[in-house]
C-alpha cells in the first residue's frame, strides 16, 4: 500500500533521538523542576507539602499519558499549541501556545534565578544571596539571560549527547540523595508530628496544591523530541512512562523526605530567635531557592561532600532548563508563525547563523522584562515567578485535555499506537470512537488547579489573565490584517497532513493503516504526488 | 553489542529495580507500623507503594528484555 502514495518532501529536522535521548530530553527539562518547586511549597503547604505533591502528582500523570497519546499519534514539534489547535481550532490553539510562551519565557527567569540561589550556598559565592546582596543577585541574573539570548542567537545550544550525560548524573544524584536520606535521616514519626503540628488552612493548601505543579511542568519537550525521534509511535510511549513514573517518584519521595527528616545539624533559629522545625527552615524566603541542596548537606556524612556538589550540579541543571526555555520560546513562536498564528516576523532568520533572531530577542527581552518586576517583589520575587510558571502551565494543560478528547471525537482513524487506558466505547457521526475517562479525570484535576492559582495567587490571577489578553489583541490585529477568520480556522487538509507526518516519522505501517480507514470511509480518497 | 546489551547496564538496571523495590518496602512497613491506619500516612504509604512498583515494573521490563 505504502507504494502507491508518493509524499511531496517537506523541509523537516533530522530523526536522530534515540530511546535513552527521548527520555533524557524530556528529563533536562522536568527533572529540574523539583529543585526550584520544594523551596516554594514548602513555603506556603508547610506541613501538607507531601499531600500537596501527591494532588499534582496524580493530574500530572493524566497530563504525561495525555501528552505520550498526542506525540506519539501527532509526531510533530510544536506541542500543546499544535494538539489544540488541531483539535480546537486556531483561536484556541494560538490561546495554548501563547500560555506555553508565558511559561518559557519565566522558566528563563526562573531557573537563572534558581541556578544563582544554588550557586549562592557554596560559602565562597554568598555574594550571590538575594536576600543579602539584591542588587549583585539581580544583576547577575541578567547577564545570565543576556549570555543565554547571545549563546542561541549564535546556534549554541546543549546537544541530545550532553543531555543525555546530564541527566544520567541527575538521575544517579537524585536517586543517591533519596536512599541516603531516607537511609540515615527519614523518621516517619517525625513526618507524622510535622504533617499534625504544620498543616495548613484551606487557603494554603489551595496555594501549595498549585505550585506543585511547577515541579511536573516541561512535557512540551515530549512532543519537541517526538519529531527528532526515528519510530516515534514506538519509542514515545515507551520512554514517557518510565520519564512520567521516575518524575513523580522523585517529587513524592523529595516532600516527603523534607517532612521527615532528622538534619544532620540542628536547625538554625528563626529571624525572631524562636526555635523551628526543619522543613520550616527549608521553606524560609532565604532557602527557597536552593532548598535541595540545604537538604542534601543535612544528610549525615555525605552532607559534607553534598554541600559543595549539590549546588554545583543543581545550578548546573537549572541553567540547562533556563536555556530550554530560551530555545523552546523561539521554536514556539516559530511554529505559530508557520501556521499563521503569529506574525512572520518570528519566522524570520539570522543571515549569517541561521537562528531565530527576532523570537530570541524578544522573549528574552520578556524574560527579562520579568525579572525587573519579580525584584521588585523583594523576598517574593521567587514567588512571583512561581505564580506566573503554574498560571502558564495550568492554563495550557487544560486546553490540552479538551484537545485530547476532541481529537479522540473528530479524528478517530488517526492510529495512536498508545491509547491512555480506562475508556469507553461510544459511536459518534456514524465514527466508533474511544472516550479516555482518564482524560476528563485529568482535565478536572488540571482545571481544579487552575482555579486555586486564580483564587491564591494575588499577582498570577492579573498578570496571568493580562498576559492572554495582551496576545490575544496581537493575534486579533495579525488576522484582520490577513483576511484570516478571527475565533475559526484557516482552511487545512489533516488527513492529508496526518498521513505525510506518519510517512515523515517513518511510521510506515501506521501510515498504511491510516490510508485503508480514509478509502473506506471514502472510496475517491488519493493523494497528490509531487 | 549496544550498551543496552551490555552486562554493566543490564546490572545496574536490576540493582537499581532491587534498590527501589527494597527501598518502597521499608519505608510502607515503616510508615504503616508507625502512623496506622490515620489519614497522614497516606502520602507516606503511596510512596512507598509507587517506590516499589517502579522497581518491580524496571526488573520485569530488564527480565522480559533479557528473554
Amino acid at each position: 500500500m505504502s507504494s502507491e502514495i508518493t509524499v511531496a518532501g517537506q523541509q523537516e529536522l533530522r530523526r536522530s533521538v534515540t530511546p535513552w535521548g527521548s527520555y533524557s530530553w524530556g528529563y533536562a527539562d522536568v527533572g529540574a523542576d523539583i529543585f526550584v518547586a520544594l523551596g516554594l511549597v514548602i513555603g506556603v503547604a508547610g506541613g501538607a507539602t507531601n499531600i500537596a505533591f501527591l494532588f499534582a502528582g496524580l493530574v500530572y500523570v493524566c497530563v504525561g499519558l495525555a501528552y505520550t497519546e498526542l506525540a506519539a499519534a501527532y509526531p510533530v514539534a510544536g506541542g500543546g499549541q499544535y494538539f489544540v489547535m488541531r483539535g480546537l481550532g486556531d483561536f484556541l490553539g494560538f490561546i495554548a501556545g501563547w500560555a506555553v510562551l508565558l511559561d518559557f519565557t519565566i522558566d528563563i527567569t526562573l531557573f537563572a534565578w534558581g541556578c544563582i540561589g544554588y550557586l549562592s550556598h557554596l560559602p565562597v559565592l554568598h555574594i550571590l544571596d538575594a536576600g543579602t546582596h539584591p542588587m549583585v543577585h539581580f544583576w547577575v541574573i541578567f547577564s545570565v539571560i543576556a549570555a543565554l539570548a547571545a549563546l542561541n542567537v549564535i546556534g549554541v545550544r546543549e546537544s541530545t549527547a550532553f543531555n543525555g550525560f546530564v541527566s544520567a548524573i541527575d538521575v544517579f544524584s537524585e536517586t543517591l540523595i533519596l536512599v541516603l536520606g531516607f537511609l540515615f535521616t527519614f523518621h516517619p514519626e517525625i513526618l507524622i508530628h510535622s504533617m499534625q503540628t504544620g498543616w495548613p488552612n484551606t487557603f494554603q493548601l489551595m496555594n501549595g496544591i498549585s505550585l506543585a505543579i511547577i515541579s511536573f511542568v516541561g512535557l512540551e519537550s515530549i512532543s519537541h523530541a517526538a519529531e527528532e525521534t526515528s519510530r516515534p509511535a514506538q519509542i514515545i510511549p515507551r520512554t514517557s512512562i518510565s520519564l512520567i513514573l521516575t518524575i513523580l517518584i522523585f517529587a513524592l519521595a523529595y516532600s516527603n523526605l523534607a517532612l521527615g527528616m532528622q538534619p544532620w545539624f540542628p536547625t538554625p533559629h528563626d529571624a525572631a530567635g524562636h526555635a523551628q522545625q526543619f522543613w520550616h527552615y527549608l521553606g524560609t524566603t532565604q532557602n527557597q531557592d536552593k532548598a535541595v541542596a540545604v537538604m542534601a548537606s543535612n544528610i549525615p556524612y555525605f552532607g559534607l561532600l553534598a554541600a559543595f556538589y549539590v549546588p554545583v550540579f543543581g545550578a548546573t541543571l537549572l541553567l540547562i532548563s533556563s536555556n530550554s526555555g530560551v530555545f523552546g520560546s523561539s521554536r514556539i513562536a516559530y511554529s505559530m508563525s508557520q501556521f499563521n498564528l503569529l506574525p512572520s516576523i518570528f519566522k524570520r532568520v539570522h543571515r549569517k547563523f541561521k537562528t531565530p533572531v527576532i523570537s530570541i530577542a524578544v522573549f528574552c527581552t520578556l524574560a527579562a522584562i520579568e525579572l525587573v518586576f519579580a525584584a521588585l517583589q523583594g523576598d517574593f520575587g521567587y514567588e512571583f515567578l512561581g505564580d506566573l510558571y503554574a498560571f502558564g502551565a495550568a492554563a495550557s494543560y487544560t486546553l490540552v485535555f479538551v484537545a485530547l478528547i476532541a481529537l479522540r471525537m473528530k479524528d478517530p482513524l488517526t492510529p495512536r499506537k498508545f491509547m491512555i487506558p480506562l475508556n469507553l466505547k461510544l459511536r459518534y457521526r456514524g465514527e466508533q470512537i474511544y472516550f479516555p475517562l482518564v482524560g476528563l479525570i485529568g482535565f478536572f484535576g488540571i482545571l481544579a488547579i487552575l482555579v486555586f492559582v486564580l483564587l491564591t495567587h494575588h499577582i498570577g490571577r492579573i498578570a496571568g489573565p493580562s498576559w492572554l489578553i495582551f496576545g490575544i489583541a496581537i493575534y486579533a490585529i495579525y488576522r484582520l490584517r490577513k483576511k484570516l477568520p478571527l475565533f475559526g480556522s484557516a482552511p487545512r487538509d489533516w488527513s492529508r497532513d496526518q498521513v505525510r507526518i506518519l510517512k515523515n516519522a517513518g511510521e510506515l505501517e501506521l501510515m498504511d493503516e491510516l490510508v485503508d480507514k480514509l478509502k473506506a470511509r471514502d472510496p475517491n480518497f488519493t493523494m497528490k504526488v509531487s | 553489542m549496544s550498551f543496552r546489551q551490555s552486562k554493566a547496564y543490564v546490572g545496574f538496571k536490576v540493582f537499581n529495580g532491587m534498590l527501589f523495590i527494597v527501598l518502597g518496602a521499608a519505608i510502607f512497613v515503616q510508615v504503616a507500623r508507625i502512623a496506622g491506619a490515620r489519614v497522614e500516612a497516606i502520602p507516606g504509604l503511596v510512596l512507598g507503594a509507587a517506590m516499589f512498583g517502579l522497581g518491580a515494573y524496571r526488573l520485569t521490563m530488564m527480565l522480559r528484555y533479557r528473554t
